[in-house]
C-alpha cells in the first residue's frame, strides 16, 4: 500500500442566509475541541489557514473553522441575486454576520473567534458586539481603525489602484509585499500574493471598505468590551503598515483584562507569511483558552 | 553606504526571467531619481530599447520613482527597518515620490522585483 501525503483537512458547503440573501458558503475542518472560527483577510480566502489546520499543537484542542466569505475563495457569489448590478463593498453588519450565522448552522457553542486584518478588526467588533456569543476572540493585526495615511486615500483612489479595468489582479498581488516582513521566507510571501491575484473582480477593494471605513471603533466603545464575559486577545506584527504594534496598543489600553502580544520581524499575515514564527505567539493564546475551558 | 548604479542594474534585470517578463508589453519611459541623478529606461513592448541618466521631463515618463538618499539607503537595506520594507511602503510612511498612474500600479510586480534586484546588487559582497 503506497504512503499518500495528505493534510487532515476536510471541506465542504454549507447555505447560509444573511441580508434575506442565500449563500452557499466553503469552509474547511480539521481537529476536535473547542470551536475555533478562522476569518480570512480581505480579498482572499481560508486557504490562509492552511498551516494552522496542519499543526496538531492546535488541532488536538480545537475544532478550526476556516470558511470563505461569499465572493472569496470557492464561496461563489449568491446564484439567484444580481449580484452583478451592484457595486460590492463589505459592511460591519454582514462581516458580524457571517460567523454569526455559520455559528448557529453548525451548532457551535460559543467558539473562539481568530481573524487576520479586517478579520482582526472583526474580533474586536464581535467581542463590543456579541460577547454572549464568543467565549474569546483573537484579533492579529486588529486596531480601532486601520492607519490614517491609508484610510485618507479614500474609496476612490482604492479602487483606482485595485479595482481598476487598466490593472490586473497580479498588482494586487504585488501591492500585498507593503504588508510583508523582509524576515518572511519568500515561498510563503509568494503564496499569499498567490491567494491575492486570486481574487473576484472588485472584491479585495469591496473588503476595504469595511477594513477602513465601516471598522471605526471609538476609544470608549473599546472600553465597553467585558474581557469577563469575552476574552480579547490582540497580535500585531512590528512590520504591519495598516495596523502597526503601536495602533493595536491604543486597543489594549482601553480594553481592560485585554491581552496584547508585539510580534517581532512579523507582518500583517502571520498566519500565512510565517507561521512557524506565528505559533510561537499562538499558541500560548490557545492554551490559556483552553486551560479557561478545562476549568469550567 | 555605496550607492548604486541604476543603468547597470536595469540593464542586468534584464536578464532576470521574472523581471523581463514582468515588463511584457510596457511601451514608455520609467524614471527613477536616487542619489541626486534621475534615470530614465525608455522601452517599446516590453523590451528595453535604451536606458542612461538623463533630464527627461516627467510628463514624458509613464512611471516615476524619485527619493532621497537615505530613504534609498532604507529601501534597499538586506533587512529594512519598519516600513521600509517596500516602495509603497516607502511611499506613504517615508515620502518616496510615486506615480499614480495606470502604469505604476500595472507594473508594480516589476517595480517590486527590481527592488528586490536592487537591494542584491548593492548588498552584494557586504
Amino acid at each position: 500500500m503506497s504512503t499518500v501525503k495528505r493534510d487532515p483537512i476536510t471541506g465542504g458547503y454549507i447555505y447560509l442566509t444573511v441580508e434575506d440573501i442565500e449563500y452557499r458558503v466553503y469552509y474547511e475542518e480539521a481537529g476536535q475541541g473547542i470551536p475555533l472560527l478562522l476569518g480570512h483577510t480581505a480579498g482572499s480566502d481560508g486557504r490562509q489557514y492552511r498551516h494552522l489546520m496542519c499543526d496538531e499543537e492546535v488541532t488536538r484542542n480545537f475544532r478550526c473553522i476556516a470558511y470563505d466569505l461569499p465572493y472569496h475563495g470557492k464561496s461563489l457569489p449568491p446564484y439567484g441575486h444580481k449580484w452583478w448590478a451592484q457595486e460590492y463593498n463589505m459592511t460591519r453588519a454582514r462581516m458580524m454576520a457571517f460567523p454569526n450565522t455559520l455559528s448557529d448552522a453548525l451548532d457551535l457553542e460559543r467558539p473562539v473567534y481568530l481573524g487576520s486584518s479586517m478579520g482582526g478588526h472583526l474580533a474586536i467588533d464581535l467581542a463590543h458586539d456579541f460577547p454572549e456569543r464568543y467565549r474569546a476572540t483573537i484579533a492579529v493585526e486588529g486596531a480601532l481603525r486601520s492607519a490614517t495615511e491609508y484610510v485618507d486615500v479614500g474609496m476612490d483612489g482604492i479602487r483606482r489602484e485595485f479595482d481598476n479595468p487598466n490593472v490586473s489582479r497580479n498588482s494586487i498581488g504585488a501591492a500585498m509585499l507593503l504588508n510583508m516582513s523582509p524576515y518572511s521566507p519568500e515561498e510563503a510571501v509568494r503564496e499569499v500574493q498567490w491567494e491575492y491575484m486570486c481574487g473576484g473582480p472588485g472584491i479585495f477593494a469591496g473588503d476595504l471598505y469595511y477594513y477602513y471605513y465601516e471598522h471605526d471603533m471609538t476609544p470608549d466603545q473599546a472600553a465597553e468590551i467585558d474581557t469577563d464575559q469575552c476574552m480579547l486577545y490582540l497580535l500585531t506584527g512590528e512590520y504591519d503598515p495598516n495596523t502597526s504594534p503601536a495602533e493595536t496598543q491604543a486597543v489594549a489600553d482601553r480594553v481592560k483584562g485585554s491581552e496584547f502580544t508585539a510580534m517581532p520581524k512579523l507582518g500583517h499575515f502571520p498566519a500565512t507569511e510565517n507561521y512557524p514564527e506565528f505559533r510561537q505567539h499562538l499558541l500560548p493564546v490557545l492554551n490559556k483558552i483552553a486551560a479557561g475551558a478545562a476549568h469550567r | 553606504m555605496a550607492s548604486i548604479h541604476l543603468a547597470s542594474s536595469i540593464t542586468h534585470a534584464m536578464d532576470d526571467p521574472e523581471f523581463s517578463r514582468e515588463m511584457r508589453y510596457f511601451d514608455g519611459r520609467l524614471k527613477i531619481g536616487a542619489y541626486g541623478e534621475e534615470t530614465v529606461a525608455e522601452f517599446h513592448d516590453g523590451k528595453l530599447a535604451q536606458v542612461a541618466v538623463e533630464d527627461t521631463p516627467d510628463a514624458d515618463c509613464k512611471i516615476i520613482i524619485r527619493g532621497t538618499a537615505e530613504l534609498w539607503d532604507n529601501l534597499l537595506a538586506r533587512y529594512p527597518v519598519p516600513f521600509y520594507q517596500c516602495l509603497q511602503t516607502c511611499n506613504i510612511k517615508h515620502g518616496l515620490e510615486m506615480s499614480t498612474t495606470n502604469e505604476t500600479y500595472a507594473y508594480l510586480p516589476a517595480l517590486n522585483r527590481l527592488v528586490q534586484i536592487l537591494r542584491a546588487d548593492k548588498n552584494e559582497g557586504s
